[in-house]
């Protein structure tokens, strides 16, 4: 192990840039969409105090698909939705996809499931028939592949906004 | 020829007698050979061409021997000339006729022939006989095995209807459980990565007061929530257990019949999350059962998704209400809902093996044949049905509180 100086509680007093005040930098939006509170938790835990690009993150949580929906409706902000499949109906979280690519025709929101049940949503059949950027079972989500995840999801979000840009200028 | 291990389906599987003479030979050849010692139950006799000509048992050879005027005269003639006497047709039937077939050929002969033995011809133009007894052996030994076939068949297919709905059961606990691990997973590498964080802070001396209770405060809730999930799982897991356990065995137990219902319900109360249809239970305290648990668990079971799947429209919303009640020695268990009914003249079908209305998606039909079969069976009691169009069905279990069999391994 380390050579710590165990005698000598080395604990700084605190600066005044250490806790991060509402910038003006606006954050990136991720909605976690999921009927168990714990895992909104969870993710908060892990995805709280991360900045990319200088932004930070801000979790909004639904605890149903048609929650999501009101969310959606709402505010045209979110980069990133973390979805789970199961929730008020056997496939409540594929609706949702169809909801936000067709009814919203928001092709830039990055979608990524989240399921506990391979079962009822197989990853093929989803990859292939549903628009959404990424796939996770609940049971092999660590927090470093939460964050590697959430990370790459929004660099693509990213590219997807400008791409729309360049499209409408050009 | 009737050997056990190869099963008799055809007549040339069957003892075949292959005596045959041409209707030139004198009678007292015949007797000869009818007298030798192993006398053929009959002969086939062969016209000029070595055709079939006919054919003699024995028993009416030494009918037409004993008739009176001149026995030693009939001996020393050739035996063509005293078939001419005989009216009757013998029964010739190709050696490849099935043994079913065959059988309804030989009793359709008229009644005093029905005994006689019966020609067969080979496809080389031989010929043979063959004794009716043995056919009638060989059919007998052949329905034996066909119902047989037909009993194992359909006692796999209701194990295989057992076996799916402990799939189902899997399978939603599986799902449930997957949440609160899928939790755990991420909490603990999360503190994993705060300690390291916090341990590297100090190390570099760039702890502050303020970090280090930032630390501490996701620590402590990721705590809180790894013991709560934790907690979960192993309750989801001992449930399932329990029932699970139950379910594929056969120990007669005794049991407190309100909680293990409860417990029951619980072990498939996922499925019920994903549509709004609600699950209650409603059970005296004091009944207390003493038989099997575990094929109770599967007739509740297989009664409650049978509503879940065919009572409700797909998004509607209802209620399965499960109830029991004792009166003297006997428990009724009542399973009902408030969803579409059942047809009348549908209602006495329900409980037949194979009777599906979801043929082709995935209904096998035997979901409630294995209620019936268990509650009759197993239980030592009834199943029953009403049920109204539109005003919901409810299916009864009645059986012994104490059950009346004693034996331990009488439920495979």
């Amino acid at each position: 192990m380390t050579s710590l100086p165990h005698d000598q509680l080395l604990i700084l007093p605190d600066g005044p840039d250490l806790e991060p005040e509402e910038s003006a930098v606006p954050p990136w939006t991720v909605l976690v969409v999921d009927d168990e509170m714990d895992m909104y938790t969870v993710t908060r835990l892990i995805l709280g105090g991360i900045e990319f690009q200088g932004r930070p993150i801000r979790l909004i949580g639904a605890l149903s698909a048609e929650a999501a929906k009101a969310v959606l409706a709402e505010r045209k902000d979110i980069a990133l939705v973390l979805l789970d499949v199961v929730m008020e109906s056997d496939d409540a979280g594929l609706r949702l996809v169809r909801h936000i690519r067709e009814e919203l025709q928001d092709r830039s929101v990055q979608i990524v499931l989240r399921t506990g049940q391979p079962g009822s949503a197989p990853e093929r059949n989803v990859v292939f028939d549903y628009d959404i950027n990424g796939y996770a079972l609940k049971t092999e989500m660590t927090s470093n592949r939460l964050l590697t995840t959430v990370i790459t999801a929004l660099r693509s979000y990213l590219n997807c906004v400008a791409a729309e840009r360049a499209l409408r200028l050009a | 020829m009737t050997s056990e291990a190869i099963p008799e389906t055809r007549l040339s599987d069957l003892k075949v007698w292959r005596e045959s003479c041409a209707d030139t030979t004198h009678g007292q050849d015949i007797t000869a050979r009818f007298r030798s010692d192993e006398p053929p139950p009959a002969i086939v006799i062969l016209n000029r061409s070595g055709g079939f000509r006919g054919l003699l048992s024995r028993p009416k050879f030494n009918e037409l021997m004993a008739r009176p005027f001149g026995p030693e005269l009939r001996q020393r003639r050739p035996i063509g000339g005293l078939l001419d006497g005989i009216e009757d047709d013998a029964l010739l039937l190709p050696v490849t006729t099935a043994i079913e077939a065959a059988a309804t050929r030989a009793l359709s002969r008229p009644k005093e022939q029905i005994y006689e033995p019966f020609a067969v011809a080979f496809d080389d133009g031989s010929f043979g006989a063959i004794e009716t007894l043995d056919l009638l052996q060989a059919l007998s030994r052949h329905l034996q095995r066909t119902v047989a076939t037909l009993q194992d068949t359909q006692a796999e297919l209701v194990q295989a209807e057992k076996m799916a709905a402990l799939g189902s059961l899997v399978a939603g606990v599986a799902h449930e459980v997957s949440t609160p691990v899928g939790i755990l997973l991420g909490t603990s590498s999360l503190c994993g990565e705060l300690v390291a964080d916090l341990r590297q802070r100090y190390a570099g001396n760039r702890l502050t007061g303020a970090a280090l209770v930032a630390g501490l405060d996701k620590l402590a809730e990721a705590t809180a929530l790894i013991e709560r999930n934790a907690g979960r799982a192993a309750e989801l897991v001992h449930g399932f257990k329990k029932v699970a356990v139950d379910y594929s065995s056969s120990q007669r137990r005794r049991f407190a019949l309100g909680p293990y219902l409860e417990d029951v319900l619980r072990s498939i109360g996922p499925r019920f999350r994903a549509r709004p249809i609600a699950l209650s239970v409603s059970c005296p305290d004091e009944i207390e059962c003493d038989g099997y648990p575990g094929p109770l668990a599967q007739a509740l079971i297989n009664l409650v998704i049978n509503a879940y799947l065919h009572a409700f429209d797909e998004t509607g919303e209802g209620a399965i209400a499960v109830s029991a009640t004792c009166s003297g020695e006997m428990v009724a268990v009542t399973v009902a809902d408030d969803g579409r009914g059942i047809d009348p003249s549908l209602l006495s079908k329900v409980f037949e093996p194979f009777y599906t209305t979801r043929r082709g998606e995935g209904g096998s039909g035997l979901g409630l044949h294995v209620v019936y079969n268990l509650a009759v069976s197993v239980l030592a009691g009834s199943i029953s049905v009403e049920s109204e169009p539109g005003r919901g069905s409810a299916f009864t279990l009645r059986f012994p509180r104490i059950h009346p069999v004693a034996s331990e391994e009488m439920i495979r």
